[in-house]
């Protein structure tokens, strides 16, 4: 029976009769089976690492078996849960086979996410185990995404998000828990309770608890004993059914306690082993067999499961084992969807519009055509947006265009979950600056999560931000932060230079398979061209050349392409032409392009509006220095603004900020280069 | 979305692109130093032999092993460029033998430094190693009075090149200050290609590591 079919069966009958009234025997007999094959499995990964048959790091959570199958008892395949470095427990509970996670932990390709992931990152989306996580709270947010993907689907799916009582010292459970309160969001927020954060006891950690904080937040709180099986699968049963209805989310505090050291190795000098011998009366092993006993179960019928499990423990390893080792060749697997695109057409000539019509008329189209898309950010419903941008969507798709709490952590991280949940969420983050806040969600997450999970997590998911420099907005609110983004590999980046670029990109970028930030420049929201037809799309990855030449090749992207463009225009007077070319997508970026242009005019200028020092445009002048080296006859130019913060004061901006002017006199100085 | 990713560091530097090596400042004939002398025949359908007198002047300094390390790599990487060989091959490089020849295999020799090669070379072998079509055989004849030519009866596989005595002459040159004395290290470097057709990459071969030797040396 699978965990989904048993899980329906189990709600739909609440027959039989347990100790407390309301699982049946032979529920219990099986919820001891699955703690039996935890403990199991992990007993046999311990030794495994000492063996040094697992490489990395393992965290175990033996003792703590009766939160992982008491949480998941009830759920569904399609129900999600995250999970955290502590996470072997939940996994196999939600229906994970138990001989892929041992390839899983030996870095084999027959592993759950073919030896990508390994202990703390496995993952399989299609059980709705979204992922253990090696980052304290991260599945946090991803399941609050995992709930609205349930919310909006409207199908009765609910979301459990572990976490341990560290994690309620990140900011990352903040952001989750009032988000989810005030979307009202089918989560279970449940924290296993082990009394230690990594090395440090909980007392250290708090001055609240978590029924306090319950009351902050404005969500219901449950306690229950986490080392009682039935107990926990019995409070699950309640609220899972409640928010099946509709209710909205509740933390659940599963008290309990972690055997092991923080992490295979730990030499666990922090606390006392009386207290380890105290808690262990309390095994949750032990626990079930009472409750056995108590039903009248003879005590061979745990004996007989426990020699089952010792033999299905050791027939997984020996399968395992035979799994081979993923094939170098195969290295870059997994980083990025690659699949190729329809060519590119040129765009029909409508009626003038601006880029912040082509915003809004791109994430119209898609949220016309896909029922999977909806848009979330701060201000985003109500307000339209600070720009105005989404004015009017959020009436015309009620419930999929959301105004979030000032949460950038629980916005990306949110979009994260919700596409490993099925959706394309295209989510705002007001100002590039404040990428910082939610760098986590991008880096560790939205890129990484495809590769980590074997192929297994699909993240299409889109961060809309903006920039621009030029109106005195000072240092938090002026910055090009493209490089920082572009070195993170799994991350599609673009910038978009003019209306017509915005909708044909944007609406590719919501297509896409891949997670993009998509980059707009805020002083080009006025900017007005003819539009284009409305299934008008440009290919990510292919730069375009804007005006051809033979001189020198300038390569630049989002505003600073409009610089870029006068001064072209104001060299050809003095006989100097110059090729242009807008990188548009800035990662992965399109090298041809750029070493077929410098081939043709052999000189090279990059301009670019983010800091010179370690930018976009160090990686192309490498490309050039390396790839082009046999084209060069001259050194390779860059234009860009000093690395600073960015000036407030307009006379300071404007002496920091390259124009047209100082990119011409560049190209200027570059054609008296003379050949070798 | 097709990704265009960045050469793998094993994969640089770079190789100069089909038709982007300027052989411009490269005459269209052999340097009267470099004399191609047909083994058998010139028709493309024999053996294709050719030797240029090499200034080693500027790796005096050098050990003798790392002298001939140096020496190789440049022939390595000039008959890469024409052709001649590729990343693939195999180099064996041998030295004639009181019983025949004695020496080493190194594969993937193309992609090798200098010093790399040098370290390989410092244990030669007691046997004459096996080659393959794709082995190029250098024959370290320093030791020997004989001209470094032929394919000394190691025919087979890309062609057999060989180094011959390093000797010092001294040579007089004009300055701006007058007539001055100096010595001049030198020595044979002759190739042999089992398809005459080939003749002209030997050439070029030849003489590009002539020149590369020209002046300082880093």
């Amino acid at each position: 029976m699978s965990v989904e079919s048993a899980a329906d069966s189990r709600e739909a009958e609440g027959s039989g009769s347990s100790a407390a009234g309301s699982v049946a025997v032979d529920d219990v007999v099986e919820m001891y089976r699955r703690m039996a094959r935890i403990r199991g499995f992990e007993q046999a990964a311990s030794k495994l690492y000492a063996d040094t048959e697992v490489p990395g790091f393992v965290h175990l959570s033996i003792g703590q078996e009766a939160t992982a199958v008491g949480a998941c008892w009830h759920l569904r395949d399609d129900d999600a849960i995250t999970s955290t470095h502590r996470g072997h427990g939940h996994c196999l509970a939600k229906g994970l086979d138990m001989t892929e996670m041992f390839a899983e932990l030996m870095g084999r390709e027959g592993g759950t996410c073919s030896g990508r992931g390994g202990s703390m990152h496995i993952a399989d989306p299609r059980l709705g185990i979204l992922g253990a996580n090696g980052i304290v709270g991260a599945g946090l947010p991803i399941i609050t995404g995992a709930g609205t993907a349930a919310q909006i689907r409207g199908d009765g799916g609910v979301a459990v998000g572990f976490f341990g009582d560290g994690a309620v010292a990140q900011g990352m459970f903040h952001e989750s828990v009032n988000l989810a309160a005030v979307w009202d969001l089918p989560v279970v927020f449940f924290c296993e309770n082990n009394h230690y954060s990594e090395f440090s006891r909980e007392e250290d950690q708090h001055r609240a608890g978590l029924a306090l904080r319950a009351v902050g937040y404005g969500v219901r709180y449950e306690s229950v004993d986490g080392n009682d099986v039935v107990a926990v699968a019995e409070l699950m049963q309640r609220l899972v059914g409640e928010l099946r209805a509709g209710a909205g989310p509740v933390i659940v505090e599963a008290d309990t306690y972690r055997w092991h050291g923080h992490y295979e190795g730990d030499p666990i000098r922090y606390r006392e082993a009386e207290e380890l011998a105290a808690w262990k009366l309390r095994d949750p092993l032990v626990v079930a067999r009472a409750r056995l006993a108590d039903l009248g179960v003879d005590a061979a019928v745990a004996m007989s499961i426990d020699r089952e499990v010792d033999e299905e423990v050791r027939a997984a390893i020996d399968e395992a084992r035979r799994s081979p080792f993923p094939d170098p060749a195969s290295l870059l697997d997994f980083v990025w969807v690659e699949e190729d695109d329809t060519p590119e057409r040129e765009p029909e000539q409508g009626e003038v519009f601006k880029t912040m019509d082509a915003v809004r008329e791109a994430l119209t189209f898609e949220l016309e055509h896909d029922p999977t898309v909806f848009v979330a950010g701060i201000d985003v419903g109500r307000g339209g947006n600070v720009f105005g941008l989404t004015r009017g969507l959020a009436e015309r798709f009620p419930g999929r265009v959301r105004d979030t709490p000032i949460s950038e952590t629980a916005i990306v991280g949110g979009a994260v979950g919700a596409a490993m949940a099925g959706m394309r969420p295209v989510v705002e983050v007001m100002y590039m600056d404040f990428i910082g806040v939610c760098l986590d969600a991008l880096m560790n997450q939205a890129a990484k999560l495809r590769f980590m999970t074997g192929g297994k997590a699909s993240l299409p998911l889109v961060v809309r931000t903006q920039f621009g420099a030029g109106r005195s907005s000072g240092s938090q609110h002026s910055q090009s932060l493209e490089a920082l983004l572009a070195h993170i590999p799994g991350l599609t980046v673009v910038m978009p230079s003019d209306p017509v670029e915005t909708y044909g990109l944007l609406r590719s970028a919501i297509r896409s398979p891949n997670p993009v930030v998509f980059v707009e420049n805020r002083l080009q929201y006025g900017m007005k061209a003819p539009r284009p037809n409305a299934d008008h799309l440009i290919p990510l990855g292919k730069a375009r050349i804007v005006r051809p030449g033979r001189d020198v090749t300038v390569v630049t992207w989002s505003r600073m392409l409009q610089e870029v463009l006068a001064a072209a225009t104001e060299v050809a007077a003095d006989g100097i032409e110059v090729e242009v070319v807008d990188l548009r997508t800035i990662a992965p970026f399109d090298r041809a392009a750029v070493l077929e242009s410098l081939q043709r005019t052999r000189r090279l200028l990059i301009a670019h509006e983010a800091v010179m020092d370690f930018g976009v445009g160090a990686e192309i002048a490498a490309l050039a220095a390396n790839e082009g080296f046999w084209h060069l006859d001259a050194p390779v130019v860059r234009v860009a603004p000093q690395a600073m913060p960015a000036p407030y004061s307009p006379a300071l901006e404007k002496a920091w900020l390259p124009d047209r002017a100082v990119v011409a006199d560049a190209l200027r100085r570059l054609m008296e280069v003379g050949t070798r | 979305m097709r990704v265009q990713r960045a050469p793998r560091a094993a994969d640089q530097p770079q190789r100069a692109p089909e038709g982007l090596v300027r052989h411009d400042r490269a005459p269209a004939v052999p340097t009267p130093a470099a004399g191609p002398a047909p083994a058998r025949s010139a028709d493309g359908t024999g053996a294709f032999s050719a030797d240029v007198d090499l200034d080693l002047t500027a790796l005096a300094g050098r050990s003798p092993e790392d002298l001939f390390a140096e020496v190789v790599v440049r022939l390595l990487t000039a008959c890469h460029r024409e052709g001649l060989v590729d990343v693939g091959s195999a180099l064996r490089v041998v030295t004639p033998t009181d019983g025949g020849f004695a020496g080493v295999r190194v594969d993937g020799a193309v992609d090798r430094s200098a010093p790399g090669l040098s370290a390989v070379l410092g244990a030669p072998g007691t046997e004459l190693p096996p080659a393959d079509a794709g082995t190029l055989t250098v024959v370290d004849a320093r030791g020997s009075r004989t001209r470094a030519q032929g394919d000394w009866g190691l025919g087979g596989g890309l062609g057999v090149a060989t180094l011959g005595r390093v000797g010092s002459a001294v040579v007089s040159s004009r300055r701006p200050a007058g007539l001055v004395l100096g010595e001049r290290l030198g020595a044979g470097l002759g190739l042999t290609v089992p398809d005459a057709a080939r003749a002209a990459q030997v050439v070029r071969a030849l003489d590009a590591v002539a020149r590369s030797l020209e002046g300082p040396v880093g």
